[in-house]
């Protein structure tokens, strides 16, 4: 058991030994660590927000500038971004997603329109979900907070 | 007259090794008269300290992030690394086979699918019963506004077919800020590239 013994110098007998009780503190450690690793969580989870396009609701009645109307399709063969009345096919690399080469095309519009905020995404009804949270995380990535989600037409 | 040395002629009675077995390595140590030391001391402050560490990194990794979704080997969640901090709010999970909220199932994905209706009807009710139960609460005196949060926990193979009539569904009964809940996950090497360059 530890313990500290002081030497008090004179002449007294009164006892200065202290004695730290080291069981019940590991005793303490042992169950917190117990605890903590049977309610530890090792993945950690975060969410993605959107909003459902049209008929999401608009929480910011300021003024907003006109922007470019801005709409990312997902598809079988790959992504199709148009920017207005321009539209730019970035197809699939083998069986995944271009998104690398998406992210730079939507930097290059927001460097491009740096008040531009809101981005559709459109997905076909077949495009897995991971797709689409993918794409959903690119715009992110990109600086284009208002993401809206909506089906593909046609 | 020289005395004889006695040491060698006299011995303690018992077992004792011959010459040889007593040089031995293994059986000499049998025989072997030296006091073995039985008392071993367990080096306690490492072990604290491994302890103090040990407890620390834990608390520090300790989230409750974890109790806002249930966990279930059905749904593999997607990654994602432009995420938020998850919020609590109705928790709609999507497997392959089933639309459950918060833990009640209320539809099967391939009726879903099969369906030609935007909207899924349990679901929806279910939502509204939500929303009044939050409705009834808050004239009760709870605290807090109904901000129209849900939370999305779907297997990342589900089409986009359900996850549409899901979101139909949420927005219709009034619901109308949706989350994905995702997986944090690192963002790839090649997009990272990329904004280094830009």
């Amino acid at each position: 058991m530890a313990g500290v013994s002081l030497d008090s110098g004179g002449g007294g007998k009164k006892s200065v030994d202290l004695v730290i009780p080291l069981v019940p503190m590991i005793d303490m450690l042992a169950m917190m660590i117990t605890f903590l690793m049977m309610t530890a969580v090792w993945t950690e989870i975060g969410k993605l927000q959107v909003a459902q396009a049209p008929s999401g609701p608009s929480d910011t009645p300021q003024e907003q500038k006109p922007t470019l109307t801005l709409t990312l399709t997902l598809t079988e063969r790959g992504y199709l971004l148009a920017a207005g009345p321009e539209s730019i096919e970035i197809p699939k690399k083998g069986e995944e997603y271009d998104a690398a080469e998406l992210v730079k095309k939507l930097k290059a519009i927001k460097k491009d329109n740096p008040d531009q905020r809101a981005i559709t995404v459109a997905a076909e009804d077949s495009v897995e979900y991971q797709s689409l949270v993918l794409a959903v995380d690119k715009c992110l990535e990109a600086q284009l907070p208002d993401v809206s989600v909506t089906a593909a037409l046609g | 007259m020289s005395r004889p040395n006695l040491e060698n002629v006299i011995v303690k009675p018992g077992k004792r090794p011959g010459k040889r077995l007593s040089k031995s390595k293994v059986f000499g140590a049998k025989f072997s008269k030296g006091k073995k030391v039985t008392n071993v001391e367990l080096n306690l402050t490492s072990m604290i300290d491994i302890f103090v560490l040990m407890v620390v990194f834990l608390i520090q990794q300790f989230s409750a992030d974890g109790d806002l979704l249930f966990m279930t080997d059905k749904i593999k969640m997607p990654e994602a690394a432009n995420y938020e901090q998850l919020e609590r709010a109705p928790v709609i999970q999507v497997s392959n086979e089933a639309i459950t909220i918060e833990g009640a199932m209320v539809a099967q994905v391939d009726d879903v699918a099969r369906e030609e209706l935007w909207n899924i009807q349990s679901l929806e009710e279910k939502l509204r019963d939500q929303k009044k139960a939050f409705d009834v609460l808050r004239q009760a005196g709870a605290t807090g506004e109904f901000k129209g949060d849900i939370n999305i926990q779907a297997d990342r193979k589900v089409p986009f077919k359900i996850i549409k009539k899901v979101m139909y569904s949420a927005n219709q009964a009034g619901y109308f800020n949706i989350n994905f809940a995702v997986i944090a996950g690192s963002a790839p090497a090649a997009a990272a590239d990329e904004g280094s360059e830009g």
